[in-house]
């Protein structure tokens, strides 16, 4: 994947003492590593993409140097929606950068007896979804918003493994796999099948808490 | 449905492994397409003139069922396989055949994954269950022809047929990968998590049926050239005026 060239040189030489620097720039203004847009297949063709929570963190914390803060501001159940507002705030020195944004997520509701299944599962989820936002706007996975022309990009929390957390889980276990096993592993990690991370992650973990 | 797969250039007027079966149905004297695939050809044709899919798509909870149960038994089978069920693939030399097959192992077979209603799951699970190939291609051949397309378009020697329905006692985890799963989709999967088991084609855990069920063969040669015939002459069909 390319980086997305949505801001070149000449454009950052017009804006005076910006706030972050050429690092924090870069690491906003790259595509977002392939590893963590997630495709998940549209019933009936075609896919779609999700950004992960965690790539989500895992930039701010890069970006930022853990020198970040994420506040629900407030939250409500409305008309079956969990609703969230969030505030996101980076510091840069003694600068001060913050975005605010909601985020929603349907409640979930048992058939027999229409009573929430869980708040609090959904309350999460809407206050994930509220920081993806924030940081979106902030331009973070710019490259996977913009190919959707700026339409919402759904978000997955169940597939979040980086590429490298497997490579050191699958070097930690690998002598106590078969060689047909090893095989298929390396197969994954060269050919980065993305659709099998969460697995492989999840098998080796297993096994690596049973050594 | 997605406009990709109304207007997807492999599958307008193309023949799929899904629906592939059709084509090998026979009329009376056996030598030329039974009512089934003269009815299919037409389709295709009509599909050809219209410059889209003649579905509309459909979206009923047993569909929304087996999507979601695929990434399902992804996780539970062996790391060799890639799932790739999103991908449509073209025979390498006949345009016009296509497939998806649900998983691939490179070089050595392709896999579709099948998680049906439960009367079908029994009557399927008790096919493969008999291992015997000419069984299953008479009492299911829509299921057959489909993996014996995909293995020929995916150029494999073999192909396997995966069945799964979940005991009750897998259904916790199901249910969460349904809450979990924040697609654009996720709508359709609310039942998974909302419904009670009964209402849902699971297994008991002390169940005269396995939950996954498998059976692999070799592609038989005279099965792959009588498809490659059957595909060729409908294609000649299709597109004579």
């Amino acid at each position: 994947m390319k980086d997305i060239a949505l801001i070149t040189s000449d454009d950052l030489s017009l804006v005076n003492n910006n706030a972050l620097n050429e690092l924090q720039l870069k690491q906003l203004l790259k595509a977002t590593p392939l590893q963590y847009v997630k495709t998940r297949p549209a019933k009936g063709g075609g896919t779609w993409k999700y950004v992960t929570g965690g790539y989500v963190r895992k930039c701010l914390n890069i970006m930022f140097g853990w020198d970040w803060d994420f506040e629900i501001i407030e939250h409500t159940i409305e008309h079956g929606e969990a609703i969230v507002k969030g505030k996101l705030t980076c510091r840069v020195g003694d600068r001060t950068i913050i975005k605010m944004q909601y985020g929603n997520k349907d409640v979930m509701c048992k058939k027999a007896d229409g009573k929430p299944l869980s708040i609090g599962n959904d309350l999460k989820a809407a206050a994930t979804d509220a920081l993806k936002k924030c940081a979106a706007e902030l331009g973070i996975a710019a490259d996977i918003y913009n190919a959707e022309d700026f339409r919402e990009v759904n978000v997955t929390t169940g597939n979040q493994i980086p590429l490298e957390d497997i490579e050191m889980l699958f070097e930690s276990v690998k002598e106590s796999l078969s060689d047909n096993d090893k095989a298929s592993i390396q197969r994954i990690i060269e050919n980065e099948e993305t659709t099998s991370y969460a697995k492989t992650y999840k098998k080796l973990n297993q096994l690596a808490n049973k050594l | 449905m997605s406009n990709e797969i109304l207007t997807n250039e492999k599958r307008v007027g193309g023949f799929t492994s899904s629906l592939i079966f059709k084509l090998c149905t026979s009329d009376r004297a056996g030598n030329d397409f039974g009512a089934p695939a003269l009815t299919y050809i037409q389709e295709k044709k009509y599909e050809v003139k219209l410059g889209r899919s003649l579905d509309t798509g459909a979206n009923s909870q047993a569909i929304s069922w087996g999507t979601f149960m695929e990434q399902r038994v992804f996780n539970l089978i062996g790391f060799e396989y890639l799932i790739t069920s999103d991908e449509t693939d073209e025979h390498p030399i006949i345009k016009g055949w296509s497939g998806s097959k649900d998983l691939i192992v490179p070089k050595v077979k392709v896999s579709d994954i099948k998680c049906y209603q439960l009367k079908n799951f029994c009557a399927y699970a008790d096919a493969l269950a008999t291992e015997d190939l000419e069984h299953i291609k008479k009492n299911f051949p829509k299921e057959y022809w489909q993996l014996v397309s995909n293995a020929i378009i995916n150029e494999v020697p073999n192909a396997e047929a995966i069945l799964y329905a979940p005991n009750v006692s897998e259904l916790e985890e199901i249910r969460q990968m349904a809450f979990d799963y924040e697609g654009e989709d996720q709508y359709k999967y609310r039942f998974i998590a909302e419904l009670p088991w009964y209402e849902l084609p699971v297994i008991p855990d002390e169940s005269g049926y396995k939950n996954l069920n498998t059976f692999e063969f070799v592609v038989p040669e005279n099965d792959i050239e009588f498809l490659t015939d059957r595909v060729k002459m409908a294609i000649k069909l299709r597109d004579k005026c």
